[in-house]
């Protein structure tokens, strides 16, 4: 730029013109600044436009190159749903008792619904039960989600599905199903919306069920005896007017529970209006004083003691005072009674005696060491603890011994009676199949001679004493009934009782125990009167082993055979009679 | 100016790329399918979930019971009905001589073929092809409600085979009444389905 532009011409103008000049100069020297700025901002820009292709060009080196994350696709938003999370649970023949179904829920936005008469006529079409009205409203109401129709069949969802509907839309849900439904509801319990187990073996077994193999849990029941014993049970409740009953099969030589029911029972699949009273499992939840069935333990105890032997004799006369209470018999024979005819008659007086001869130490060990002084070990959440005398007095052996006194549940029993009479051995009671040619671990109880001893008893008492009615020709059942009064208050009601019966078959070789109860039942028109445990729970026990004997395989015996009857005397000078009491022309 | 070797490199460039994007399609493509796959194996298991518990749910014991009572003629088995082998009376010493004539079908020509014919008479007037043994043996055809007037019971006839001189033969026509699917409201899974969904 030229700076020395303007030249004086004369004096009198050099003031305009050094004026000139100055503007000039100094219009220049702004011209000069201006490209400065103009340069400077091209050099910023440059540099910030490098600056975002290299950020760009990192970022592309790295995403392409660097990055191990596969390419985003659109489809993987559509990924199909997990597999079931809950596995079954099944019988020991593989029948189910509880498994899992996928099902489609339908519901709806209707802010997308476009024309709510037509989705609601169309969808009223395809599914049955479907209320065109309600679903008109719901569809043309202005929120953004209602339920239409929970749990669709498959056939259901599809005849939805064809119908293309806009915002009436899906949900997976996963649902547990009960096919047995109330039959095997207390052993095997419910869940919750969560799939989260609340009760019985869901809820004891809740991990496992859940664990990723989603191997099924195979019981130890038996749906077809579980059946015939629920059927038996019902029938005897609905006779006898009773307020509720129970019973359990097990195997004896493994402790297995083939079966187990309680009276009244629910609907596991809808566990929030389950009442307390249907909920109550009495096979293990409840605590009962047993009565008679406790001189099971009582003999067995003072026998395998080796301080009462088979062939003793016990005074059955005098009724036995202590304290404010008498003790006395309900089928009174006063007169001195053998072992056999106290468990016979199901005599008070003389199993008092008997538990004051082997004495009261030895009876708390063998209460403790059967499992009676705590709860079952079985696998349910669902357990009452015994209630037991504390300290434990003579007044509470002299009580215990025929059934009062000490409260334990219907599982401690059957479980001490399966170890009393298969040859000694006591085994934790079971819910898990035991697998063929599995060792089942198990601790002596009572010596096998004792086991042997209690056969006969248990047998006589079938055959000629209370339980006459649970004989059933083929099976040679043996058992003990049991009838104790109920407490009511501090007192004992004279007219409420529990009823129980404890069949094992066959006998001679005991594989499998019947036990079954009925609370409060009240004579019916065929029991001449009577409510009392041989005329009540021993014949249901008579009709379930008469039918679950053919399906479990069990060999008819004819009792009349020589090795039976010698394998089942219990001797001529025991009990004042012959054999041919046992003859089957005999009118039992 | 283009020299040969970059024609050369451009064809590869240009192959490489066309390469690349197939692959990327085929990939993709796969991939679509892997999804159906996948879901089609969630369809198929849930389905084959469903089809158990409805078959465990119609193996109901009470179920089966009352279908038992109501359409068989046979009771449950007793105690009584069952005997070891060493009750059975002594067994015979001599052999039948006519033992090698009973087994072999002798006659081969009246055992009809036991398939269901479209033509010639209806179903339910066919005669049963019971000259020997085998033919006895065939399986007894069970004949569906609608395919002819075979709807009352036929008698168990018992016939003597002419050629043999065997034992008598015991054959049993059993006309099969049409069992209806569905014996209660209980016996529908989509109604206990349905009520399950009620527990909400």
């Amino acid at each position: 730029m030229n700076t020395e532009q303007g030249s004086p011409r004369d004096d009198g103008g050099e003031a305009r013109y050094s004026a000139e000049s100055r503007f000039h100069a100094r219009a220049i020297i702004g011209a000069n600044k201006a490209l400065e700025r103009g340069r400077d901002r091209l050099v910023v820009t440059g540099l910030l436009i490098v600056l975002a292709f290299t950020a760009v060009s990192v970022r592309l080196v790295g995403a392409t190159c660097f990055t191990d994350r596969e390419e985003v696709h659109i489809g993987h938003a559509a990924e199909p749903d997990a597999l079931l999370t809950r596995a079954d649970i099944l019988d020991r023949n593989g029948q189910q008792l509880a498994t899992s179904l996928a099902t489609a829920s339908l519901y709806a936005d209707p802010k997308l619904v476009l024309d709510a008469h037509e989705a609601a006529a169309k969808l009223a079409e395809a599914l049955p039960g479907l209320d065109y009205k309600e679903t008109y409203a719901k569809l043309s109401s202005n929120k953004r989600f209602v339920w239409l129709k929970r749990n669709l069949t498959p056939r259901q969802h599809q005849a939805v599905h064809v119908l293309g509907l806009p915002g009436i839309l899906f949900e997976r849900e996963e649902r547990r199903f009960y096919p047995p439904a109330s039959l095997t509801a207390h052993v095997v319990g419910y869940t919750g919306v969560d799939n989260v187990g609340l009760a019985g073996l869901e809820r004891s077994f809740d991990k496992p069920l859940k664990a990723e193999a989603l191997k099924p849990l195979q019981t130890s029941l038996d749906l077809r005896l579980q059946h015939i014993l629920r059927r038996e049970i019902a029938a005897g409740v609905e006779e006898f007017k009773a307020i509720g009953g129970n019973g359990i099969i097990m195997d004896v030589r493994t402790g297995e529970v083939l079966a187990m029911t309680s009276l009244p029972d629910f609907d596991p699949h809808e566990p929030g209006e389950i009442e307390d009273e249907q909920k109550f499992d009495r096979n293990t939840l409840g605590v009962y004083e047993m009565g008679s069935t406790f001189k099971i333990f009582n003999s067995a105890m003072s026998l395998d003691s080796g301080k009462v032997r088979f062939n003793d004799s016990f005074d059955a006369i005098n009724p036995i005072h202590i304290g404010r209470f008498t003790i006395s018999d309900y089928h009174g024979k006063h007169r001195m009674l053998s072992v056999s005819e106290i468990f016979e008659y199901s005599s008070n007086l003389g199993s008092v005696h008997m538990d004051l001869t082997a004495g009261v130490p030895t009876q708390q060990a063998f209460m403790s060491k059967i499992g009676f002084t705590k709860a079952v070990p079985i696998e349910l959440p669902e357990l009452g603890r015994p209630l037991i005398p504390h300290p434990w007095r003579e007044i509470n052996a002299m009580t215990i011994a025929f059934g009062h006194g000490m409260s334990v549940s219907p599982l401690h029993v059957v479980m001490g009676a399966s170890a009393v009479i298969n040859g000694g051995i006591l085994h934790k009671p079971t819910l898990l199949k035991v697998q063929p040619g599995q060792e089942v671990k198990g601790e002596r109880l009572v010596s096998e001679r004792t086991s042997q001893e209690m056969r006969k008893l248990f047998r006589i008492v079938v055959a000629e004493g209370t339980a006459k009615l649970a004989d059933v020709p083929g099976y040679l059942v043996g058992g003990k009934t049991g009838t104790a009064d109920k407490q009511r208050g501090r007192h004992y009601a004279t007219n409420a009782n529990l009823t129980s019966f404890i069949g094992v078959f066959p006998i001679n070789d005991p594989k499998y125990l019947v036990m079954v109860m009925f609370d409060e039942p009240r004579p019916s028109a065929s029991t001449h009167g009577f409510a009392t445990a041989g005329w009540t729970a021993a014949p249901a026990v008579g009709r379930v082993i008469k039918q679950i004997g053919p399906l479990l395989g069990v060999q008819p015996v004819d009792e009349t055979r020589p090795e039976i009857r010698d394998a089942l005397d219990i001797g001529t000078s025991a009990k004042g009679t012959n054999l041919a009491a046992y003859s089957p022309d005999d009118d039992h | 100016m283009l020299h040969k070797s970059d024609f050369l490199w451009l064809g590869l460039a240009a192959f490489a790329g066309v390469s690349l994007f197939s692959t990327s399609y085929r990939v993709q493509s796969l991939k679509d399918e892997k999804i159906a796959l996948e879901r089609q194996i969630v369809t198929e298991h849930d389905g084959i979930q469903v089809l158990k518990a409805e078959w465990s749910f119609l193996n109901d014991p009470a179920r089966l019971e009352q279908l038992a009572s109501n359409y068989l003629a046979l009771k449950p088995i007793v105690a009584t009905q069952i005997a070891g082998f060493d009750v059975l009376p002594p067994r015979p010493v001599t052999v039948p001589a006519s033992l090698n004539d009973t087994l072999a079908p002798r006659d081969p020509a009246p055992a009809q073929p036991s398939r269901i014919e479209g033509k010639g008479q209806p179903m339910g007037q066919r005669q049963a092809p019971i000259a020997t043994l085998a033919a006895a043996q065939a399986p007894v055809q069970l004949l569906p409600q609608h395919q002819g007037q075979s709807q009352q019971r036929r008698p168990i006839r018992t016939v003597r085979s002419a050629s043999a001189p065997g034992p008598a033969f015991a054959v049993a026509h059993v006309s099969t009444r049409a069992i209806p699917a569905r014996a209660s409201a209980r016996d529908d899974i989509g109604a206990l389905l349905t009520r399950m969904g009620r527990v909400q």
